[in-house]
Formats: C-alpha cells, structure tokens, sequence
C-alpha cells in the first residue's frame, strides 16, 4: 500500500518549522499505523546527498541559516562568501540554487509538496505575479522589471506612477521591498534596511524597523546595491495599491490555502506601508478585521486566495498574502511556499501543520 | 479620526459619499443632513471618482446650496490635479451653505500628510461666511486672512505646520472660535513651531471664547508648555491637549510649578510624553486631571549611544 513507504521533510532541521512539523506529525492519533517522517537537512542535499525518494516528500524553508544560505548560493553560481548577519545578499543566487536543488530531488524520483516547476515562479515574484494576472487574479498592476537606479527613475517617470513597491525578484519576506513614493521631481522610499560600509563598497542589511530615504545619492545605493545583489533578475515594481486602515493601522492577511480550500488566515498589521510580522509588526484581531470588512470583503478575500493557489494545482498548500484595498477590492499581494508558519493559529480546529498532514493523506489515497 | 481610514462620521453628520453620476437630491432625503464625500478611493484608472468630477458635478447640481458638511477626499499631486482648498474656492459662491468642511480625508496608504500640500487657504474664511467647522490635514498651508466671525472649531492636524501658517493664525481675529488644535509637527517636516511663533495665539487677544486648546505634536512641547503656563491664554481654557509631541521631564517641570493655574481644567491630555518616573508619579500626584499618562511616546536607540525621540505623526 503506497502510503505505507516513507515521508519525508527537507528542512534545516533545527528550525522550528521543522520541529513544530514533526511533532504535529506525532500527535496521537495522527498517521496510524505509519512510519514516522523521515528528517533530511538541506545542507546534505545541497551537498549532494540526496535521499531516496519515498511517497512524498514535504520542502520547507531553507532559511535562517547562514551556512545553508552560503550553499544556496554556491549551488546557485554565487560566491559564497561570509556575510555579516543581516546582510542582504547572493538572492539572486540563492534562488537558483534552490531551485536546483529541487530539481535534483525530482531527478531523483521524490514528489515534492512544492513541485520544482512551481517553485520556479513562486520564488519569483516577477513571474508569480505575471502568472496570476495572466489567470485573472487581482494583483496590483506590474509597471516594469528594471536593473539599476537610472532604469527605475525612468520608468517610474514614463509610466507616471506616483506610488509603487520596488521589490527584489528574489528574497523573503520584506527583504529589500521598498515602499516608493515620487512628486516627479523628488522621491523617497521606506524600507526595512540600513546601508553599512564605505562609499565605494556599500553593504544593504535588513533592519528591524522601517526606515526613510530620501537623499537621492542614498537611494541610488540602495537600488543598485539590490539590483547587484539579484543576479541578473532585477527588482519587481508594481503599483503601491493603498490599504484598508483599522484602528489606526494598516493590514493584510496571510491566507493559508489547502488543497485548493483557503483555511487559516492571520491578519498583519502595520503603522506603515511594509505588513510583516517579522517587523515587529501586530497580529491583528481577525475577529474585528472580519466584521470591520463585512462579509462580502471577507469572502472576497478567500476566493482570491483560492484563485491564485489555483495557479499551482500541484502544490498542496500555499501561504498567500492578500490586500484589503481602500477601495473594497482584495488583490493578491504575494504567495509563498513556505508560508505555512502560523503557531497558534487554528482553522476548524486544526493547526496549519495537522490540516497539512491530512491534505498529504488525502493526496497520497489519491495517488 | 484616525490617519488610517477613511472617516465614517464628521461634525456630527454621517459621511455618505457624493455619487457624480446621479444628482444630490435622488441620493438623501435631507441633504443637508449628510456629511457630503467629494472623493472615493484614488483611482489610477478611472477618473469618475476623483474629486474634480465631483466638483464639477456639484457646480451644477441645483442642490448644492443645501450642503452643510463637506468631506474632501485625496488628489494627485503627481498630476499637479488642483488641491482641495482650490476646488473648494472655486466653488464657494455654490456652497454658501457649507458650515463644516473636512480638507483632506487623505490616510497615510493614499499619501504621506507631509505630501498633503494645501498652499494659500486664508481666502476659505472669507468665501465660506457660514463655516463653523474646519479641519485641515496636511502641511505647507498658509492663512493669509482676517480670521472668522462664524468658525468655532479648527484642527490642523499635520507633521509640520509652517511657523509662519501658526503666527498668521495668531495675527487674525476668531471671536467665535471654542476649540482650537493645531498639530505643530516637528522641523524636519516643515513644522517645528517654538513660543515665539505662537505668541499671537498665547497672548489670548485673538481667540476671547477659546474653551478647547490643544498645542500637540511637537517637536518644542517643553517651550511650549512653559510659555502656555505663563500665558494670559490659560486661565480661560477648560481642556488641554499637549499630547503627541515631545515632552520631556522639563516640560513635565513647567507643568508642576504651574499647577495652581491649572487646577480650573476639566482634562489635561499628555499622551505620548516621556516623562522619567518621578515625574510621571509627580504629575500624577499633582493634576489629578491628566489623561494618557499610561501612554509614553516610543523611543528608538540606535545602538550608538543615541535616543531617538519623535513627535507621534510627522510623515
């Protein structure tokens, strides 16, 4: 019986990801009679190392780990050089390695719960937003993909866009994302990061709290220095779509979506333009958000969320960031892989790892 | 009113939005009950909601001499679209009933208030001879004006009032006027107000029925409360708002020494301050009609030895 072969997840195994997965994995009653998980480290497949195949096998986050990031990136074609921490850097590389490295587990016989095809375009989110507003999801409208600080300048000026996010192709999170705003004459941008070093050699470093630019020596660093870092895929920019407010804050939600159906969501709220919890941002009370939004709003929401999972019917779940635009009208933002990282957070009773797990078996009976 | 959504409700009135399609009278049963939207969501695409239509679609509607309250939605700077106050000028002689006028419902997600530029709004005063309600929001205003004999109420809410737009203020006569706010900002965005700018308003000639007084969110918050403490303006105020800017322990001083003068209020706002302990327990001690002391301002270290401290809205 196939569900009686081997699961696997491929995580950085002290993460909490991981850990948090596996022991929803062992919950009583969960799997009977099943084989636990089987746990194997991106590390050892970056280096080669890849394990033999079972039913499926469950990718998660290779992040927050210096020494995996460096192997992203030299299985990327990068240097992988030490980098301070916080540094932002090789994201270009860093993806691509990644995606290699998924490939060679498909090479390999594993089906991935993120299928590499898929992971292509969500870790792209040029492509990823091309994919879904060439479906008819709502997405804010792409103005362009540009390579340096002059090419940014000179579409922002052609296309007239007062307001647009300026986002690395590649990286997580908010990582690099620029919240940009132009007069035609002068421009400023917030964003989550410092610039360190010298003139010649600037170093862009995440920073925990949103900060503003406006010099435009400064921001001229700071693009370039993002574009340096993308490899050749260049910074996303799209039109900055105002957000819904809510007790003087702004908000969107993460939308966890599962086997088509869209389950958890979790609301992000901000003082300012970038949601992300990472920021030091407030989960919202998605109680006071739902009723705040009213129902249609609400329901809106989800079937927008569906909408864009449906653009990867392979993959078995995605996190998707949705925006509650000022205008009544919800417009996905972003999806994501691994969005899945929601402790706490229940739908039906189920944490975002246990409705995982069930959508696995339901998908492996299928098989 | 917060800077995040949009208002539901203004002056009293229920905010409905101006549909420029349909005329007003198909849209309200007493239009004049409803707090007019002249504006929707900022539309890239789609020019119907912007608020030039709407104007022009008042200018022609029989019924806009019957508007009472007034809700000024976003425009584009970008565009160089005429500001609010322009359109609203322009029109004045149409709105001769306006008497509450909310110039610019705009959230931080449409635009940064510090981007909100007003420019010369001194002439609203005498086009609009019934207003008694005015609410500003935004920077780089001007009130080159005599003042008002109807205006009761006036908030400027911005991240940098122009000291000059605060002593042009004082140099008017506002006989009317019970409540007065004015969100002096910080210099980095044009504001930055020090007493010497406010004089005209402390002095207390210009503002006899003044009841209602808040100098908040600024960057000067200590001058300003010693030169409020002395000022002959006090005495007649029943509220005080001195919140969302930065007050220190010597702001908090100025306050104690002066607490006899303020005994005579009914609520002494210092939200956002950055009191040190003793003082806040002082404070607490000594004016028993303080409010927000639970709700110090943020500071940001930067890891160098420097404190940042800010005023609570300046971008």
């Amino acid at each position: 019986m196939a569900l009686r072969r081997s699961r696997r997840v491929i995580g950085n195994p002290g993460n909490r990801r991981v850990q948090l997965f596996l022991e929803e994995s062992r919950a009583p009653g969960r799997d009977q009679g099943l084989a636990p998980w089987d746990t194997s480290s991106w590390a050892d497949v970056l280096a080669g190392r890849i394990p033999g195949a079972g039913c499926l096998t469950r990718i998660d986050s290779p992040g927050e780990d210096e020494h995996v990031k460096r192997a992203l990136v030299a299985r990327g074609g990068g240097e992988p050089v030490e980098h301070p921490h916080g540094a932002i850097w090789g994201l270009g590389a860093a993806a691509r390695g990644l995606q290699l490295a998924a490939e060679a587990l498909e090479a390999a016989g594993h089906r991935l719960t993120v299928p590499a095809d898929d992971l292509r375009v969500l870790c792209d989110k040029h492509a990823c937003q091309r994919r879904l507003a060439r479906s008819g999801v709502p997405v804010p409208q792409i103005v362009g993909l540009v390579h340096s600080y002059a090419e940014l300048l000179e579409l922002l000026h052609e296309a007239r866009e007062p307001r647009v996010f300026v986002k690395p192709r590649h990286g997580s999170s908010a990582t690099g994302v620029l919240a940009w705003e132009t007069d035609g004459t002068r421009h400023q941008a917030r964003a989550a990061l410092e610039i360190a070093g010298t003139e010649g050699r600037p170093q862009l470093f995440n920073h925990l709290r949103v900060r503003r630019y406006s010099d435009p020596n400064t921001l001229e660093r700071i693009v370039n220095g993002l574009c340096s870092q993308s490899g050749p895929g260049g910074l996303h920019v799209e039109r900055w779509i105002p957000k819904a407010g809510f007790g003087g804050r702004t908000f969107d939600l993460r939308v966890l979506v599962i086997a088509g159906r869209a389950r958890h969501r979790v609301v992000r709220t901000s003082k300012g333009p970038l949601t992300n919890l990472h920021l030091g941002n407030a989960r919202g009370d998605i109680a006071q958000i739902q009723k705040h939004l009213g129902s249609e709003h609400w329901d809106d929401i989800g079937r927008v969320a569906e909408a864009a999972a449906r653009c990867f019917q392979d993959s078995i779940a995605l996190g998707v960031d949705v925006l509650a635009g000022l205008d009544g009208h919800a417009r996905v933002a972003e999806v994501n892989a691994f969005g899945d990282l929601l402790p706490g957070v229940l739908h039906e009773g189920q944490s975002t790892y246990a409705a995982q797990l069930e959508a696995y078996a339901a998908a492996l009976a299928l098989a | 009113m917060n800077l995040s959504s949009h208002c539901t409700e203004f002056a009293g009135h229920k905010v409905q939005l101006f549909d420029p399609t349909k005329p007003l009278a198909g849209q309200a049963t007493d239009i004049a009950s409803v707090a007019w939207r002249a504006g929707g969501p900022f539309n890239y695409d789609d020019e119907t909601m912007s608020i030039k239509t709407a104007f022009a679609a008042l200018a022609k509607d029989p019924d806009v001499g019957q508007i009472r309250a007034l809700v000024v939605g976003t425009w584009a700077s970008y565009e160089n679209d005429a500001p609010g106050g322009a359109l609203i000028l322009e029109n004045a002689a149409k709105l001769g009933g306006l008497e509450h006028l909310f110039l610019a419902d705009i959230v931080g997600e449409e635009s940064e208030i510090s981007w909100i530029e007003h420019g010369e709004l001194g002439p609203l005063f005498g086009a609009l001879p019934k207003l008694k309600t005015l609410v500003i929001r935004g920077g780089a205003m001007k009130f080159d004006c005599k003042g008002s004999e109807t205006l009761q109420k006036l908030v400027v809410q911005s991240g940098g009032m122009p000291p000059a737009s605060v002593a042009q203020l004082g140099a008017a006569s506002w006989p009317a006027l019970e409540h007065l706010e004015l969100w002096l900002g910080t210099d980095a965005y044009g504001g930055g107000s020090k007493p010497e700018h406010l004089q005209g308003i402390l002095n207390g000639q210009s503002f006899p029925s003044v009841r209602w007084l808040g100098l908040m969110n600024s960057d000067n918050a200590d001058q300003v409360a010693a030169a409020l403490m002395q000022s002959p303006l006090l005495a007649q105020v029943r509220d005080l708002d001195l919140s969302m800017g930065i007050l220190t322990d010597e702001g908090g001083k100025a306050l104690l020494e002066a607490a006899g003068s303020l005994a005579h209020l009914n609520s002494l706002h210092l939200g956002h301050h950055y009191f040190g302990d003793a003082t806040r327990a002082q404070v607490a001690g000594a004016l028993p009609m303080v409010r927000g002391l639970d709700e110090p301002g943020e500071s940001d270290d930067d890891g160098e030895g420097g404190v940042w401290r800010f005023v609570e809205v300046a971008e």
